[in-house]
């Protein structure tokens, strides 16, 4: 009975080593390929001159005032922008609803005034577009590293009352832009 | 036999548990929280600028003088306003000094006198200019006192 018991042993221990060995003896290999490389887009939006762009002094019933505004898609994917406005009167004179704007893309020049019509209106109220997700009517598209030209017509009525005399007002215009790519 | 021992209300080991269950509490708030800013979370970008507008004042003509005295006449003169675009003066009386105005009359920008014709003997008047540009008028210029003769 112990020597059964000792050749079942040592029967185990030799079938057992030998099955450690092929374990171990498996073929493998491995290959890396380096350098893959995933990075993201950007959606960036500049206006020149960055500094205020519609400044006019000292206007008299009747007055106009042309000025351009260039905006760039700085970034890597197209882009589309709206444009919205806030005016603040430095007075109770309400001088933002009385002014007029006509807002342009460049057509032969911005003196013309003959590029396509984006807005008109109060300045009060200035905007084309829709800040809104998607493309919305009156949003303005721009390529990846495009920009355009737009026109700022101010026009202070003259039948402007004697009221208006010695006012301010200041509009903070925003270009706020979106990507177009998977964004219809 | 074996003896049960409580676990200790507060051990290590459950404190550790509930601090991991703690942070996947939070990590699942977080995560929702990127999932809507995600929904919404498209690239954009946006750029500013500044639109600064004022009006014009009417200046006030200035150097309202008296030229002449008669017994029922006074002429006057000032200086132009400062501001281009004024297009005439108008000149006022009273009867005391800051009373009622009587319009006396108008002149265009390129007139810097005018005569009043209506006035009493030795009857003290009270006058003053302002400038018109189109609807606009400037504040009065400093007034002036007229006597008649008698």
């Amino acid at each position: 009975m112990v020597a059964r018991l000792l050749l079942a042993l040592a029967f185990t221990s030799i079938f057992g080593a030998s099955m450690t060995v092929e374990s171990l003896a498996v073929f493998a290999d491995a290959e890396s390929n380096a350098a893959n490389v995933m990075s993201t887009g950007s959606v960036s939006i500049s206006d020149a001159p960055d500094t205020a762009f519609l400044v006019v002094a000292n206007m008299a019933p009747g007055d106009t005032s042309v000025t351009s505004l260039v905006v760039s898609n700085n970034g890597t994917l197209p882009l589309r922008y709206a444009l919205t406005s806030s005016s603040t009167n430095d007075d109770a004179k309400g001088l933002a609803a009385q002014l007029l704007l006509n807002v342009r893309t460049l057509g032969t020049s911005c003196a013309a005034q003959d590029g396509a019509l984006l807005y008109s209106g109060a300045l009060s109220a200035a905007a084309f577009g829709s800040v809104a997700q998607g493309a919305q009517a009156g949003d303005r598209a721009l390529a990846s590293g495009a920009n355009e030209t737009l026109c700022f017509r101010v026009e202070f009525p003259l039948a402007s009352g004697d009221t208006f005399q010695s006012a301010t007002t200041t509009t903070t215009f925003t270009l706020s832009a979106e990507q177009t790519t998977n964004n219809p | 036999m074996f003896e049960a021992h409580p676990e200790p209300r507060w051990s290590p080991a459950r404190s550790q548990l509930v601090l991991m269950w703690v942070t996947l509490a939070v990590c699942a708030v977080a995560a929702q929280v990127v999932t809507v800013t995600d929904s919404l979370g498209l690239f954009g970008h946006a750029a500013t600028n500044t639109g600064v507008m004022s009006t014009a004042t009417v200046q006030a003509p200035a150097s309202l003088v008296v030229v002449d005295q008669q017994q029922t006449a006074v002429d006057l003169q000032w200086t132009a306003s400062g501001t281009s675009f004024v297009t005439g003066y108008e000149v006022y009386r009273s009867d005391t000094p800051g009373g009622a105005r009587v319009l006396v009359g108008s002149v265009g920008s390129g007139t810097l006198v005018l005569t009043d014709g209506t006035l009493a003997p030795n009857t003290t008047y009270y006058f003053v200019v302002r400038a018109i540009a189109s609807d606009w008028e400037s504040a009065e210029s400093m007034q002036v006192m007229a006597t008649t003769l008698p």
